[in-house]
């Protein structure tokens, strides 16, 4: 198919960049207490191991 | 801070590399105190990792009683009876400590074994057992002065202040490993903004003569002729009565130990850095807190040999023997680096650049035993490089030069023209200053004996080596190892905040970046990010790609270790995120 007058290979390729080049950069730098908790045995978790490890040394 | 983490990289071990990266602002925050170099004057026990000064050393009280024939630092300069306070040569060049290559880092990329180890050798003080060295009281005039307190002699009257002295000597022990001295691989800026990339090997190179410490002393002993019948002079053969194992002095056996002292750390290449005295052309600091665009590709795969000449008589010094088969290319902001700007000499405690570290030993110069080369005495092509240690020169002349082949007090008056006479090349003119008087010979009328030393049987140590660098098969281990943006847990304290964007990581290929047609691989005409898809089309799929604020935030690498050929995540290739990761405006654009 021919490209419409004007719109050639170049200008596509504007648009694809604009596309992808938005939404690229990220910033380092919060500290670690803000991040969220890494996933690991919750206190209720670590608790009823405690009192499973009890009843089997009982 | 926030980071990124790839525990276990599943890419190969590098012996060449491309990195593209967007960085911004990397100065945020301070980064940790400068990391000492262990320092202090030698000390049983030490920590101190700066070689010993015998010549403090034996001011100490435990050495008031000891000698040293010596010195890390050098001996002073003598000749013709008169003591220069000029050292001659080190006995032991001291190497890039590594530390300091990540002093002040604020750090963008991680990657490499983290648990290498320093092997760091101590100093230990030895004993050779022998006879004991004493301090003779000097010849003040011609002719007899004393008797003998014993005979034969192996002594004669000494000044009683200072008595015998047990001759000691410095060796090496077993090496120590060090952690956390060397550090991983990184690209990094330093604190005035200067662009510092480390490439830490995991390669041994072989050292020759850059240290040498004397392993051994024997005794050397001579004979005694003296003349039985001195009415009938002139003295004619046959009436000289010979009496051997008159104790002489010592001679010194040396061992190179240049691989210990130079090697303990695996080969470092470092690019980039803030200038240093007389090579003062760099790369721009990246200071101003807007977006830069790093291109940067290596090829460590070849060998490199150096060797430094002695200095010429009147001291000029020649230009070492260099051949290097590594090289780095550079391109920061879309504008290629080379020659000095890519790598050039660094700061060393010698006394100029950076003060001396306490505990290193020095002359009426204020110098230390080493410096580093500029670029211009290197004679490097444009884009050649050459690991770290290769930069080290020795202050003063080659290690071998100051040793001493042997002592000795055996100096005799000559009576017919009233100087010294050095017996064969044996006497040192500075140890016959203290005359061993010979008198009390036995006989009815007694004469002054003639000694006649041996040669020394030991090796001269002017035909040691000069020192001699050689490597080859530098290889940065990745594979396994953790990556981390902007620092791996290894290196966290460097993780001082930064924005970042767009990062591709090739193992093992290159590219030149004189090349335009390569950086616009990267930056188009406009200072903006080009496609990844451009690079990889010429390139082939990076191994790590980090593309988009999404992924970033994820750690989702989508290059070759991270995605399979469908595009599906490959797990061992992504990277963890630790604390919050923000998406960044304004986009990555040159100077914004």
């Amino acid at each position: 198919m021919a490209e419409p007058a004007g719109l050639g290979l170049d200008f596509l390729t504007q648009i694809v960049n604009v596309h992808w080049a938005s939404g690229l950069a990220v910033e380092f730098g919060k500290q670690a207490e803000d991040a969220p908790k890494p996933p690991g045995p919750s206190a209720t978790s670590t608790t009823q191991q405690l009192k499973r490890n009890r009843r089997r040394i009982g | 801070m926030s980071y990124l983490e790839l525990k276990a990289a599943p890419i190969p071990d590098m012996t060449k590399g491309i990195i593209s990266l967007w960085f911004r602002d990397a100065r945020k925050n301070n980064p940790p105190e400068p990391q000492a170099w262990p320092s202090g004057l030698w000390s049983p026990g030490t920590d101190s990792m700066v070689p010993p000064d015998t010549f403090k050393v034996i001011q100490e009280q435990a050495f008031k009683h000891n000698v040293f024939f010596w010195n890390a630092y050098g001996q002073f300069i003598t000749g013709g009876g008169v003591t220069l306070p000029l050292f001659e040569s080190p006995s032991v060049m001291i190497p890039s400590p590594p530390p300091f290559v990540a002093n002040g880092m604020h750090m963008m990329l991680t990657f490499g074994d983290a648990q290498q180890s320093y092997d760091y050798c101590e100093w230990q003080v030895t004993y050779p057992g022998v006879i004991e060295a004493v301090n003779y009281v000097p010849m003040l005039t011609a002719g007899p002065q004393w008797s003998a307190t014993a005979w034969p002699p192996p002594y004669a009257p000494w000044i009683m202040a200072d008595g015998k002295f047990k001759v000691a000597t410095f060796v090496l022990s077993g090496s120590t490993p060090k952690p956390d001295l060397v550090p991983q691989s990184f690209i990094g800026v330093d604190k005035d903004g200067y662009l510092t990339i480390c490439l830490q090997t995991n390669t041994k190179a072989s050292y020759k003569g850059y240290a040498f410490q004397l392993d051994r002393a024997t005794e050397i002993r001579a004979t005694l002729s003296y003349f039985q019948s001195p009415t009938d002079l002139p003295p004619v053969p046959g009436q000289w009565v010979k009496v051997p194992n008159y104790w002489d002095g010592y001679e010194f056996w040396y061992k190179d130990v240049s691989n210990e002292v130079m090697g303990a750390q695996p080969e470092t290449f470092v690019i980039g850095g803030p200038p240093a005295a007389f090579d003062f052309i760099t790369m721009p600091p990246v200071s101003d807190g807007a977006w830069h665009h790093l291109l940067f590709s290596f090829d460590i795969s070849g060998g490199v040999g150096v060797q430094w000449p002695s200095l010429l008589t009147g001291g000029a010094r020649p230009p070492p023997s260099v051949a290097t088969g590594c090289k780095a290319w550079l391109a920061l902001d879309d504008h290629n680096y080379t020659g000095a700007a890519l790598q050039h000499r660094f700061a060393m405690h010698d006394g100029f650049q950076l003060p001396l570290l306490p505990g290193m030993g020095t002359d009426a110069t204020g110098f230390g035993p080493v410096t580093s080369a500029t670029r211009a005495v290197m004679n490097l092509e444009d884009n050649a490089i050459l690991p770290r240690n290769c930069w080290v020169i020795s202050f003063r002349n080659s290690p071998k030069l100051g040793l001493r082949r042997f002592a000795s007090t055996a100096g005799l008056w000559e009576l017919a023209s009233s100087t010294y006479i050095n017996k064969g090349d044996y006497n040192w003119f500075n140890w016959t200053g203290s005359i061993w008087p010979l008198e009390g010979t036995p006989g009815g009328f007694e004469w002054r004996g003639e000694l006649h030393p041996p040669k020394p049987s030991n090796p001269d140590p002017k035909t040691f080596d000069l020192p001699t660098y050689q490597c080859d098969g530098f290889i940065i281990p990745v594979a396994g190892h953790p990556i981390g943006i902007p620092a791996s847990e290894h290196h966290l304290e460097h993780n001082t905040g930064i924005e970042m964007a767009e990062l591709q990581i090739w193992a093992n290929r290159t590219i030149d970046t004189a090349d335009i047609s390569m950086r616009r691989l990267f930056v188009d005409g406009n200072g903006e990010p080009v496609s990844p898809s451009k690079a990889a089309e010429v390139l082939g799929k990076p191994d790590i790609l980090l593309h988009g604020s999404g992924n970033w935030q994820k750690g989702k690498n989508t290059g070759a270790s991270g995605a399979d050929d469908d595009d599906k995540p490959i797990p061992a290739g992504q990277f963890v995120p630790v604390a919050k990761i923000e998406k960044f405006k304004p986009e990555p654009e040159l100077g914004k």
